[in-house]
């Protein structure tokens, strides 16, 4: 079990989300930074969608009841094992009765926390993901509380010869390198649908991400652009990083608790590659758009699939020089 | 956009559209307004296409006149000289020219509403709108026969057509933080009912004591996409006994 004494900022179990199930109107949901949950995931032995705690901005405290397996990706984070620091892309043992407190977000504004074998939470359309606005799935519906005892599943990784002491392994490896930058530049696909004059006005603009974003969406604030009418515009399928403009003139990057079909008209949908950056973006940050083809967009995405598997043997070689497997 | 030629009789009829919706998903629009001939294609593409069973598919999430098609890159064929764009399309072009117009047998499903007042906060403003009576505009809404087009928006949420043309309202300038759970609502010419308590721009005529998506039920969706509706109007009353009884 981990015990959670203090929850943070908004600390939820999320894993690769239910995708199959937008067709019911069930939000596909899951972790924002879906990079970043895999490779916590990774790290620790685990397959690819077990079930993660998503960090927002400020990290719980936590106890656990047995020693583990841990790990954290995505953002970089103030985090320790008592008073052993924890870095980003290193795999832990926490030993039994032992406090992980993830603190501040530094750079980004999620982290993943992975502990070996996965956190066990009864599934909802085949995920553990939390749909918090729905009260649905994950940990009853909600953000985790003081209080909270976790189950974890059986480790997929042995326990070190020294079960009673912290380890931190001196390597990191995380495949993806989140870079904080001025403005953050996010590739757009667009299919046309709207007039040459939102374009033009798109790339040509910064915005920052209102604090009024949540996991439904990146609010953008900054100069709104002139909607063409749309009124009956039917509504249709979304996906993660479509952006939509509303007749405030001012666009929405769907995140991982979009609805599943909406009505207002798309600017484009941000490439996949990018969805990293949509998920780590801080209220404030400034946010351009330049445009990607299609082509060049699976290009990148076949590229970031590589570095991954490198990434992730590894990760493997590691596990395996230290006898975990 | 071009139309194909067709006889004088017969209504002009769109081109299939493939349009991509970023790099992991495609979405085939099969026409440009609410009409439920167009709506059964929809849900037979989307029969066809999940049979195919594609090792890249991950959903197929039909709406009015369109399917947006999920797909996995990674499960795709990276031949780096036939993009994958090119073989998203050759898979999914013979489905969308394939469609013919097949009748499926649909469910008929009577749901009770309590229309104006409390459970109407609306009710009046579209009646004034539509320059109509209060009692006009519940007969003729529970008169008309609706068809489920698709479940979107939230769990459960069917988006029904056959809303009379004359009740088309638009959508509040400011959503309401909160709309109840089972208010019918109208939103332009879509009319739908709330599974759960939800923000919401759509004007709120009335409610259902009946429960539309509940998690821990089999099927969880009380509505499936095709079913026909038809409203009945109750009174507090039956409301109140209706909801007790869940």
């Amino acid at each position: 079990m981990i015990s959670v004494q203090e929850a943070g900022f908004l600390t939820s179990i999320q894993d690769l989300g239910r995708p199959s199930a937008q067709d019911l109107g069930i939000s596909a949901g899951g972790a924002m930074d879906q990079t970043a949950a895999r490779w916590a995931n990774r790290l620790v032995g685990n397959m690819d969608g077990a079930a993660v705690l998503e960090v927002t901005l400020k990290g719980p405290r936590l106890i656990v009841e047995r020693g583990c397996w841990i790990a954290l990706a995505g953002s970089t984070v103030a985090a320790h094992i008592d008073h052993t620091p924890l870095p980003t892309g290193s795999l832990a043992w926490a030993p039994e009765g032992a406090e992980i407190h993830i603190g501040a977000t530094t750079g980004g504004c999620r982290s993943y926390l992975g502990v070996s074998g996965g956190l066990d939470i009864p599934l909802v359309f085949d995920s553990a993901s939390t749909l918090i606005n729905q009260h649905f799935g994950g940990w009853g519906g909600r953000a985790l509380e003081h209080g909270d005892r976790i189950p974890l599943k059986t480790p997929c990784l042995k326990p070190p010869q020294k079960a009673d002491a912290i380890w931190v392994s001196p390597w990191r490896i995380v495949p993806a390198i989140f870079r904080e930058a001025r403005v953050t530049l996010l590739a757009l696909i667009s299919d046309n649908e709207l007039t040459e004059y939102c374009m033009t006005t798109l790339w040509a603009r910064h915005y920052h991400m209102s604090a009024q974003s949540n996991r439904m969406g990146i609010r953008l604030a900054g100069v709104p652009m002139e909607v063409p009418p749309f009124d009956l515009r039917l509504s249709a399928g979304l996906a993660f990083g479509s952006v939509q403009l509303p007749p405030d003139g001012l666009p929405i990057i769907l995140g991982a608790d979009r609805q599943s079909t909406g009505g207002y008209p798309l600017l484009g949908t941000i490439a996949t590659c990018d969805h990293s950056k949509v998920a780590q973006l801080r209220p404030g940050a400034q946010i351009g758009f330049i445009p990607m083809t299609l082509e060049a967009a699976h290009q990148s995405l076949w590229r970031m699939q590589m570095m991954e598997n490198r990434a992730h043997i590894a990760v493997h070689v590691q596990h395996q020089q230290q006898g975990l497997l | 956009m071009e139309q194909p030629p067709c006889a004088p009789d017969q209504p002009a009829r769109m081109e299939p559209k493939l349009s991509s919706l970023g790099d992991g998903a495609v979405l085939i629009t099969l026409g440009d307004s609410l009409s439920l001939e167009c709506n059964a294609r929809v849900h037979e593409l989307c029969h066809r296409i999940r049979q195919r069973q594609f090792p890249w598919l991950i959903a197929c999430v039909p709406a009015y006149a369109s399917v947006a098609v999920h797909y996995d890159p990674r499960h795709c064929d990276w031949d780096r000289r036939y993009p994958l764009s090119l073989q998203l399309r050759a898979a999914l072009e013979p489905e969308m020219n394939r469609l013919s117009n097949t009748c499926l047998t649909p469910r008929l499903v009577e749901i009770p509403v309590l229309y104006g007042g409390e459970m109407g906060p609306d009710l009046e403003e579209v009646a004034a709108h539509c320059q109509l009576s209060i009692d006009e505009v519940i007969q003729r809404h529970a008169a008309a026969d609706y068809q489920v087009c698709f479940l979107g928006f939230m769990p459960g949420f069917p988006y029904l057509a056959g809303l009379p043309e004359e009740l088309a309202v638009p959508r509040l300038a400011t959503p309401r933080t909160r709309v109840a759970a089972g208010s019918l609502a109208i939103g332009g010419r879509q009319t739908g009912i709330y599974p759960q308590a939800s923000p919401g721009g759509w004007r709120i005529i009335g409610r259902t004591p009946l429960v539309l998506f509940d998690g821990n039920r089999l099927p969880a969706t009380l509505l499936q996409a095709g079913d026909h509706i038809r409203f009945m109007r109750i009174g507090m009353d039956d409301f109140e006994r209706m909801s007790q009884a869940k």
